[in-house]
């Protein structure tokens, strides 16, 4: 069960025409029950609160795109049955910086999980807003170098006071107008590249149209 | 360094127009004009010892907020508003000037407490109570006694000073009389300031609210001041912004001689006079010394009493009297005489020949314009433009806004090339439909003298969004004090092209992006990269099948005809056939048609046909009626290269980059629409190429300047798109570019309804065939 429902080759055979450059997810080493497949970049980014570099691939003009395919298999115990229920995660990032800029912005990240639980409460996909951190980077670097901290402290405060925007698990496919609920589970390859390849559409003509004269 | 204390510097670093606030007594005290929001007063010294009631009586009368000072190391703002003056250090407003005209602005917001309003207000409840008795003229004559009552005692009014009629004072009109007089929060209001400055906005709100009344008591049968008043988007009488009229007079005045000894000023529509009001205003700043003849035609009462009202009062205050003024109520201006003029200014009507419902309106235009427009039903407005323009003395100049048709209507094509030939354009601009605050139209501004000049006119494009225009006009402003040649911006650019018009028989203004694209693919185009579409396809136009309803079936009629007449019939292209490289039939085609034209030479041969009984015959005695045929069961025009069947690409007739198909086999026939049919052999290849080419959003920006708009598209007929420049797949071994390959696989994926390649066709083009746009 490397291909849960052959989702990474039904991903790989429909991106391959949505890029200029070779796009391929390529499985990765891990753990014995889980299986992560990413995408092959040109260059670096990092991903997830600032904590974990990725090679990201060159979408259009300044923007990249990282995804990250995760199957997670888990046994259990029902009598003498041992149950495997598969886990899935899909994560897509964009980020934004030229060529030549040695870590690119990420601005934000659609994900679709699958965790087989019926009291999910996080929307199912959904977005996370993320570009804030850039700009609070830049101002503690700026703090660090040139006010000895005091500005961090004044940032702090101002975050303290608010929450953190970008642990909100924004809805992506809240169809509660036709009565629907917000959580989707996945239920098949096709239904998975659909969903990217809107995606993809989606936004490039939404950043498209924020980036032309930006 | 800024140097505040110069004006000019002002309107530099903030495109506002600075005039006086009383040129005959006060140097140093300025108006700062943008048109509405944004406007301020400033005085180019201290406040010093001033009384701030003063002070706020004057930013209260000129409908602003905000009075600058001018001190040393400080700019101190009053606001009469919130009551309290700033000092803000000069140092910190020189790195921030844009930061600080946002601020000025953010305290500049319109208040129920303004000028206008206040004094609408006024009006409002004094009609109500006396709307039975009076007719719109009368109401405004009112008002100007309500306004006179500020100087003078009103029952002793000298009409003829003041050049209005007499009037019966409704009763209670003491009250009224007392209410403007009290102003708001103890700031009297300053009749002078008031009419100079603030008289465009305030009349033509108050005509607005003569013309469209909509009497109501309040509920408790009182006087309501929340009249309603009647809205039409449609209507075709605008108002002139004021920063519309102000840009406009600007840039007619740039091109005027102001050394002249005596000039004649025409509006032949002039409404209440902001043109005129305005030209007035700019001619006294820059101290004009000669002679003045002011005309204007309306054919509205109130609009003729409220010019004459307010330019007596500007000639008497500001001119002695020496201005001559010709004020007069027409019933068709077109048929006044005009004179010879050195400036017209203008806001024509913008009367549809639909709407037009005199005959007598309609035959006045046509013979206006019979040697310019032929054969056609044009604008009013067009008429009033050629008649101003062949109004003009020599070196004179016109200034008007127009509808945007006129720009680029195919009607107006003669109209446009004489003008054109006839006099130097100095701007153009295209404004949008969000020039009107009551009017969906499309809106153009217009400058140009009767002159031979060999410069281009400067162009601005505005984007067709909200609140655009303002902000393009002052930063124009901008541009010229600092003499800089173009600006680049997302909602506008402003800039002089290489050559106009741009576009052939065309006066369409474009963004300076896609000025920039055109001028890129000149230079492609004649290094050999691009071939004109014509010199790689014939497009040929779609059958005409003649008459509606008769030959065409659903594709479920044609699943029950007997087999053996299925031969007959083809799929056939409609406009909804296409979508974006796919082809969906859902309808067939009569097409008796082989190699050799007709199969069916007589009506013998078809009778035992199925749809000979139940479809032809039956419509035979309408079939017959159509010329140009000689078999009745034939299609009017079958289109003899359709006979053949053969690979072709095929377009809707109108449409954009979503209307493109490929037909494989060549087995459609296609209505209301082109094909696209190869000059020299092709490839299947080839096809795809041209299919992801076609459906690509490069193609519907290469449309945007080479065709026709036409309802949400454009004319994809051939003599719209044939010179559109396309790679040439005879030329520079395309076929072994790795460009070329991707985009054939991705016409495919089109042609199976995977409309989500075009952004990755749109990248291999900008990438390997297109100037970057």
């Amino acid at each position: 069960m490397s291909d849960y429902l052959g989702i990474i080759k039904e991903i790989n055979k429909e991106c391959k025409v949505l890029f200029l450059e070779n796009f391929k997810l390529v499985p990765e080493k891990g753990h014995h029950n889980i299986f992560v497949y990413k995408i092959e970049g040109s260059s670096i980014a990092l991903n997830r609160y600032n904590s974990e570099p990725v090679k990201v691939l060159k979408w259009f003009k300044n923007f990249w795109l990282y995804i990250e395919v995760k199957f997670i298999v888990k046994k259990s115990k029902q009598g003498n049955k041992t149950i495997e229920t598969i886990h899935t995660n899909i994560s897509i990032s964009i980020y934004q910086g030229n060529d030549n800029d040695e870590m690119k912005i990420q601005l934000f990240r659609a994900e679709w999980d699958d965790m087989n639980d019926p009291n999910e409460k996080h929307s199912q996909p959904h977005w996370h807003i993320t570009s804030s951190q850039a700009i609070e980077k830049t101002f503690e670097e700026y703090s660090v170098h040139l006010d000895n901290g005091e500005f961090i402290s004044l940032l702090e405060n101002v975050k303290a006071k608010i929450i953190d925007v970008k642990s909100i698990h924004f809805a992506m496919n809240g169809n509660w107008q036709e009565d629907q609920t917000h959580i989707h589970s996945i239920k098949s390859a096709v239904q998975i590249s659909k969903w990217l390849r809107g995606f993809l559409h989606h936004i490039r003509i939404e950043l498209e149209e924020v980036n032309n004269f930006a | 360094m800024n140097d505040f204390e110069n004006i000019e510097s002002w309107e530099s670093n903030f495109g506002l127009l600075p005039i006086k606030l009383n040129p005959t007594q006060q140097v140093d005290r300025f108006l700062m004009l943008n048109g509405g929001l944004g406007d301020f007063c400033l005085k180019t010294s201290a406040l010093g010892e001033e009384d701030i009631k003063n002070v706020f009586q004057e930013s209260w009368s000129t409908n602003t907020k905000n009075f600058l000072f001018i001190d040393k190391d400080h700019i101190e703002v009053t606001n009469w508003y919130d009551n309290k003056t700033e000092k803000i250090p000069k140092n910190k407003i020189e790195f921030n000037i844009n930061q600080f005209y946002k601020y000025l602005s953010s305290k500049s917001f319109k208040t129920q407490n303004d000028v206008v309003p206040f004094v609408l207000d006024i009006f409002r409840q004094l009609r109500n109570i006396t709307f039975e008795k009076q007719d719109s003229s009368e109401a405004i004559n009112l008002l100007f006694y309500l306004l006179i009552s500020l100087e003078e005692d009103y029952t002793k009014v000298d009409v003829e000073k003041w050049n209005i009629s007499t009037s019966n004072f409704p009763d209670r009109f003491e009250y009224f009389v007392e209410l403007i007089n009290q102003g708001v929060r103890n700031i009297k209001p300053n009749l002078d300031l008031i009419l100079r400055h603030t008289a465009g906005a305030l009349f033509q709100e108050a005509h607005r609210e003569v013309i469209f009344f909509n009497p109501q008591r309040d509920l408790f049968g009182g006087v309501s001041s929340k009249l309603e008043t009647k809205i039409d988007a449609y209507s075709s009488i605008h108002y002139t912004p004021q920063y519309i009229a102000r840009s406009i007079v600007e840039n007619a005045l740039k091109s005027f001689d102001l050394n002249s000894e005596k000039i004649t000023i025409l509006d032949p529509s002039c409404g209440s006079s902001e043109f005129l009001i305005e030209v007035l205003k700019q001619l006294k700043n820059k101290g004009f010394n000669g002679r003045i003849v002011v005309k204007g035609f309306d054919s509205s009462d109130s609009a003729v009493r409220t010019s004459k009202f307010l330019l007596s009062y500007e000639n008497r205050k500001q001119w002695d009297n020496i201005i001559q003024i010709d004020i007069r109520k027409v019933s068709d201006s077109l048929v006044e005489d005009w004179g010879q003029n050195d400036i017209v200014l203008m806001n024509p009507p913008f009367i549809s020949w639909e709407l037009l419902k005199e005959k007598e309106s309609r035959d006045n235009v046509l013979a206006i314009l019979e040697n310019v427009v032929k054969k056609s039903r044009p604008n009013q407005a067009t008429a009033f433009f050629y008649k101003a323009t062949q109004s003009l003395k020599e070196n004179g100049i016109i200034g008007c806004v127009l509808p945007t048709s006129i720009f680029y209507s195919e009607i107006y094509s003669e109209l446009r090339n004489k003008l054109y030939k006839d006099l130097s354009f100095k701007v153009l601009a295209k404004l949008g439909n969000y020039v009107f605050e009551d009017a969906l139209t499309d809106v153009s501004l217009f400058v140009a003298s009767n002159s031979k000049s060999i410069l281009l006119p400067k162009l601005i494009w505005t984007k067709n969004e909200k609140g655009i225009v303002q902000d393009t006009l002052r930063e124009f402003r901008k541009m010229n004090a600092n003499n800089e040649q173009s600006i680049n911006n997302k909602n506008f650019s402003i800039y002089i092209p290489p050559y106009f018009p741009i576009l052939k028989d065309s006066w369409k203004i474009i963004s300076l992006k896609e000025n920039d694209f055109i001028k890129e693919l000149d230079i492609y185009h004649k290094a050999g990269k691009f071939s004109a579409i014509s010199d790689v396809f014939t497009i040929n136009q779609g059958a005409l099948l003649g008459v509606k309803n008769v030959f065409k079936i659903s594709s479920e009629e044609f699943n029950s005809i007997p087999t053996t007449e299925k031969k007959y019939f083809r799929p056939v292209v409609t406009n909804d056939s296409l979508r974006t490289g796919k082809i969906i039939i859902s309808e067939y085609v009569w097409f008796p048609y082989d190699k050799n034209g007709l199969i069916f030479k007589e009506e013998n041969n078809l009778t035992g046909l199925h749809f000979y009984k139940t479809r032809l015959f039956p419509n035979k005695e309408i079939l017959e009626k159509r010329s140009g045929i000689n078999n009745w069961w034939s299609l009017t025009r079958p289109r003899n290269w359709q006979f053949i069947q053969e690979p072709r690409l095929l377009s809707n007739r109108f449409g954009n980059s979503k209307s493109f198909g490929f037909d494989k086999k060549g087995d459609c026939v296609i209505e209301e629409g082109n094909a696209f049919i190869p000059k020299k052999e092709f490839q299947t290849t080839d096809y795809y190429f041209y299919l992801a080419l076609f459906s690509s959003s490069i193609f519907d920006l290469l449309l945007s300047i080479y065709s026709k708009p036409i309802m949400s598209g454009y004319d994809l007929g051939k003599i719209q798109i044939k010179n559109i420049p396309i790679p040439n797949i005879h030329k520079n071994n395309l076929r072994e570019n790795g460009a070329y390959l991707k985009l054939t696989e991705l016409g495919k994926e089109l042609e199976n309804g995977n409309s989500f390649v075009k952004q990755v066709i749109d990248d291999i083009l900008k990438s390997y065939f297109y100037p970057k746009f």
